[in-house]
């Protein structure tokens, strides 16, 4: 009874996750969702040009309102569009990945992202002594299809390694057929034989490249509010309120990655947890990992071409 | 199987980035007032082009203006500002587009009818000739950025001349957003290369028709 009752709670994030995914799209919700985030990009901008007017006046106290307004830009963009969900979603679908990891991931990924702008824009004004419009075009039309580039990578390198470890599975399969080898007691889904890799080896040996990977192909495009924000800032004089505020912009945008995070862990996690414990986990878990690489790759790429064409 | 796949297609498009072309980072209300002549054809059209508050700041900052961000320009720096935005690179068509039937009507440059500042916002206005409209049927006209990098809408509304009637049809922007992701998601993407412009989807439809005098 226990048993049911914690299948049925495992079911819950997939129905959850479903039904949003009817409403974002049989149901308008997709529209919603970004007329909301656009309309609200419009009044955080505003707010916040008037917010910068006030802290360049010697009003202190609008630094804090300034932050706010950062946080809430960061998050209305993140709300609308933004690779950075795609790759934490997929990456926390296809590889078995503690939540409170890949929601760091998600937030430092953000926070990377701002660092970029903050260097584009200051190497932009001091090294290259560019022009705003070069440096809005330099985060558009080159550092955009870059990122996506090395999201379609990621992707692949899902598909590689979850593929490999589909084999593998197989052929231990083939080599002691018969129940018995691969159930364990404690239920878990390692094999237990040293020639296979096993999930957690998976996760701990791979984990800080993965890192690595997945927070650079974030970081690589910054976003275009944080130049804007820090160009302006540097012009008016008040550079390190600005570079705060690209930060603080990070935070927002993990605001919303990290849920995704979340989500994408929950829902894996429910969805393996209904076979956990049988002799197929270790299968089924590769071929999850390899389909969210496939559709992490083909989506990246299909992004990366749209926005090369865009030059 | 089927189920994950349906789990992760599910997780992987709520994940989903709509494209950098859907997204807006420029912010413009605009007001449109056409000009008859007395026998009632199209002549021209001068276009206001209010800025949102960031946007005019980068603008003043980039020009070195307001210096002591009191809001206000003295008149020297009014005249710097002026025809800030109207130095138009080649094929750039104005973000303006005018339909008569079928035929697309050729709009002159842009001639400078004055700047102003208030509230944080520039407000910048324009005339543009047109040539070749024929009297008496009715025009279309909308205000737009194809690659919906600049959003503009019609929050200064449209002046028309006396005798014409004005309806305003408002974008359809579920409609707007179905074709972004479907622009983006079809396979394969276009031989060309080229991402469909979607601007256009976004924005609101003004048909003015006139009585022939």
């Amino acid at each position: 009874m226990r048993q049911r009752m914690t299948r049925g709670l495992m079911l819950l994030p997939l129905v959850l996750g479903l039904g949003l995914a009817i409403w974002l799209w049989g149901f308008g919700g997709f529209a919603t969702l970004e007329i909301w985030a656009a309309e609200g990009q419009r009044e955080v901008q505003n707010a916040m040009a008037r917010m910068l007017r006030r802290l360049r006046g010697g009003d202190a106290a609008a630094l804090a309102g300034l932050m706010w307004l950062c946080f809430a830009y960061g998050f209305f963009h993140a709300a609308a569009p933004g690779h950075g969900k795609l790759l934490i979603g997929g990456y926390g679908l296809g590889r078995r990945v503690p939540m409170l990891r890949l929601s760091s991931l998600a937030l430092v990924s953000s926070l990377a992202q701002a660092a970029t702008a903050v260097v584009l824009v200051y190497a932009g004004v001091f090294v290259f002594n560019w022009t705003r419009q070069r440096m809005v075009d330099t985060a558009d039309r080159l550092l955009e299809p870059v990122s996506y580039g090395a999201i379609a990578v990621v992707g692949l390198w899902l598909v590689i390694r979850g593929a490999r470890r589909l084999w593998a599975a197989w052929r231990e399969a083939q080599a002691h057929s018969g129940p018995g080898h691969h159930t364990h007691e404690d239920g878990s889904c390692s094999c237990g034989h040293k020639h296979g890799i096993t999930l957690d080896e998976a996760t701990h040996v791979h984990s800080l490249r993965d890192a690595a990977v997945l927070i650079g192909s974030v970081a690589i495009r910054p976003c275009t509010g944080a130049v804007f924000l820090l160009i302006l800032t540097w012009r008016m004089g008040i550079d390190l309120a600005g570079i705060a505020g690209a930060f603080v912009m990070g935070l927002g945008t993990a605001s919303v990655t990290v849920t995704v995070a979340v989500l994408s862990v929950t829902m894996r996690e429910g969805a393996l947890g209904q076979v956990m414990g049988g002799p197929g986990a270790a299968r089924v878990a590769a071929g999850i990992e390899l389909l969210a690489g496939l559709l992490v790759a083909v989506v990246a790429t299909q992004l990366a071409l749209s926005a090369l064409s865009l030059l | 199987m089927k189920r994950f796949l349906q789990t992760c297609a599910t997780l992987a498009c709520v994940a989903l980035p709509s494209v950098a072309t859907a997204h807006p980072h420029i912010f413009i209300e605009t007001g449109l007032k056409p000009v008859l002549d007395d026998t009632g054809r199209l002549i021209g059209i001068e276009v206001s082009w209010r800025y949102d508050e960031l946007y005019s700041l980068l603008v003043l900052e980039d020009k070195g203006l307001d210096h002591d961000y009191d809001g206000k320009l003295t008149e020297d720096e009014m005249s710097r500002l002026k025809g800030f935005d109207q130095n138009w690179v080649d094929g750039y068509a104005g973000d303006l587009f005018i339909h008569q039937g079928e035929a697309e009507l050729t709009l002159g440059p842009p001639e400078g009818r004055g700047t102003s500042f208030e509230d944080g916002k520039i407000t910048s206005i324009h005339y543009r000739r047109i040539e070749g409209a024929a009297p008496g049927h009715p025009w279309l006209l909308q205000a737009y950025d194809p690659t919906y990098y600049t959003a503009y809408d019609l929050g200064l509304g449209v002046d028309a001349p006396e005798g014409c009637e004005v309806k305003v049809t408002q974008a359809d922007l579920d409609r707007a957003y179905t074709l972004v992701e479907e622009a983006l998601y079809a396979t394969p993407a276009d031989p060309e290369g080229n991402f469909p412009e979607v601007g256009e989807a976004f924005a609101d439809k003004v048909e003015l028709s006139c009585v022939s005098g």
